[in-house]
């Protein structure tokens, strides 16, 4: 078992203006879609940018700490981590 | 005297990268950022954002480091100091209080100052750049109170800020010194689709225009036009860009220009000082041109670049800028460099008059160095990919400027 605690993860279209530091945090995880705004990369080649489940992400290795890094380098905070019980991790 | 490895000044997003990128490579190296800001890191993109000014989004979102987080990186924050003077011979920066402080390696990310415009009574209350956590504070007290406001310049900030005010409930009152909105970085039948749909949602675009005079006493009243109109308002919004001087530094014998000069390493002309993020004038690989930048992500990508070379890597800075602009409705994108010099040309892409329209510059009559995007989103990604392979597009002009041409079948072509 992990000590990772986020197990979702979703960027809110409407705030997103695509600036892309978390593409350049990353790159595994997000590109810019083609409206220019961020999305997750799933296993199976599809895009969203919905609440994902960490565990369904393409990039290996999504821990805690990776994916805190890139919702804190967005600097509209368009990028919501959750635990399990669905409580917002981040922002805080 | 303190001595530091490595000394960054600039508490912005390049500096904060800088700093949080050398302690994880060097966790032994003594790092210390100089702010003439208090305040950790925060987020300038959210200052002309409308969820922030209109509170949508609490204020603390803004904040992107925490005061204490600083320390525990091991990095050494001195925050509300200025540095006053660089001797690069015997690599000391002096500080407005008179500190001195030794450092091995030098890296200046400070940014570039509002333009000042030579306006009487632009010191009254009320007034306002659009720059610092403290202005947004100012500006969020201030629309609450105002009917009529001010909005001095027509460029990114202008726009995003008459949007902003529009939305609060306050009239707005354009003032342009140009002869169309967004000049000279939008073409004309570009400029023309946002000034339509800024008029039909009431704003008041005036056109060739310049503020005189600031009335009131302590508080802003109004302005007075050049051509003596007066209006009155309770508030006003300064957004004219920036100018950089950086007299501080030219005794040193520090390279400026319109910013302080670079190579595509971000070194200086001067031994063991880089520079990184909006104050950068740097050789930019992609474009083949030697340019400013003061996008988010530039200065957090230049932060780590230059991070990377203090260290004695060999790294050079390699990213296409991109940003984009939102307001009533609008989506605007930005790809490379969009001024029009003497070899430049604009092909423009779609009806202005249906209100989507991409211009796209060439350079040399074959070479596409930068794009701007009205309601096209879709264009941005290929028009990327064309800037970065610096593909000769002499022969495919005609379907460039076809709206219903793919551009992405395009490349390659």
């Amino acid at each position: 078992m992990s000590d990772n605690k986020i197990t979702s993860i979703k960027v809110d279209r409407d705030t997103c203006i695509g600036a892309a530091p978390c593409v350049a945090v990353a790159a595994t995880l997000f590109e810019l879609d083609d409206e220019q705004k961020a999305v997750m990369l799933k296993k199976g080649d599809e895009k969203t940018s919905d609440m994902t489940n960490v565990a369904d992400l393409a990039a290996e290795g999504m821990d805690d700490a990776t994916l805190t890094a890139a919702a804190e380098s967005c600097p509209v905070r368009a990028i919501f981590l959750y635990d399990a019980e669905g409580n917002q991790v981040f922002p805080e | 005297m303190e001595t530091y490895k490595y000394l960054i000044i600039g508490g912005g997003i390049a500096g904060t990268t800088a700093a949080e990128t050398l302690r994880k490579e060097d966790p032994e190296a003594r790092v210390a950022i100089i702010s003439d800001e208090p305040y950790p890191l925060y987020s300038r993109i959210l200052l002309s954002k409308p969820n922030f000014f209109l509170e949508k989004v609490p204020f603390d979102t803004i904040w992107m480091r925490k005061a204490e987080g600083y320390k525990e990186k091991g990095i050494d924050f001195i925050g509300g100091r200025r540095a006053t003077t660089l001797n690069a011979k015997d690599k000391t920066v002096t500080l407005d209080d008179g500190t001195e402080l030794k450092y091995e390696k030098l890296l200046l990310a400070i940014g570039c100052p509002v333009r000042q415009l030579p306006i009487p009574g632009l010191d009254k209350k009320g007034v306002n750049h659009v720059k610092t956590v403290d202005d947004a504070r100012d500006i969020i007290t201030n629309v609450k109170k105002a009917q009529t406001a001010v909005v001095i310049g027509s460029g990114f900030i202008g726009f995003e800020m008459c949007d902003m005010l529009h939305l609060a409930g306050v009239k707005v009152e354009a003032i342009v010194r140009e002869k169309y909105f967004w000049e000279p970085i939008l073409d004309e039948p570009a400029g023309r689709i946002l000034e339509r749909k800024m008029v039909e949602e009431g704003i008041n675009i005036r056109l060739e225009s310049e503020v005189t005079e600031v009335r009131g006493d302590e508080r802003v009243e109004g302005v007075t036009l050049k051509d003596g109109t007066e209006i009155d308002c309770q508030m006003i919004i300064l957004a004219v860009g920036v100018n950089f001087k950086g007299e501080w530094l030219k005794s040193t014998g520090l390279e400026i220009r319109r910013g302080i000069l670079a190579d595509e390493k971000l070194k200086t002309n001067l031994a063991d000082i880089w520079t990184a993020g909006d104050v950068a004038e740097f050789q930019d690989v992609l474009l083949d041109e030697c340019l400013m930048c003061g996008t988010w992500i530039n200065a957090q990508m230049q932060g780590k670049t230059a991070a990377m070379n203090m260290m004695g890597k060999d790294e050079t800075y390699r990213q296409l800028s991109f940003y984009t602009a939102h307001g009533f409705g609008f989506n605007i994108g930005f790809v490379g460099n969009v001024w029009l010099g003497d070899d430049s040309e604009l092909i423009g892409r779609g009806d202005p008059g249906s209100g989507k329209y991409t211009g796209i510059v060439l350079r040399g009559g074959n070479r596409i160095v930068g794009s701007f995007m009205i309601d096209r989103p879709g264009d941005m990604t290929p028009l990327k990919r064309f800037v970065e392979s610096k593909a000769d597009v002499s022969g495919i002009k005609e379907k460039l400027a076809n709206p219903d041409t793919d551009l992405a079948t395009l490349i390659g072509e």
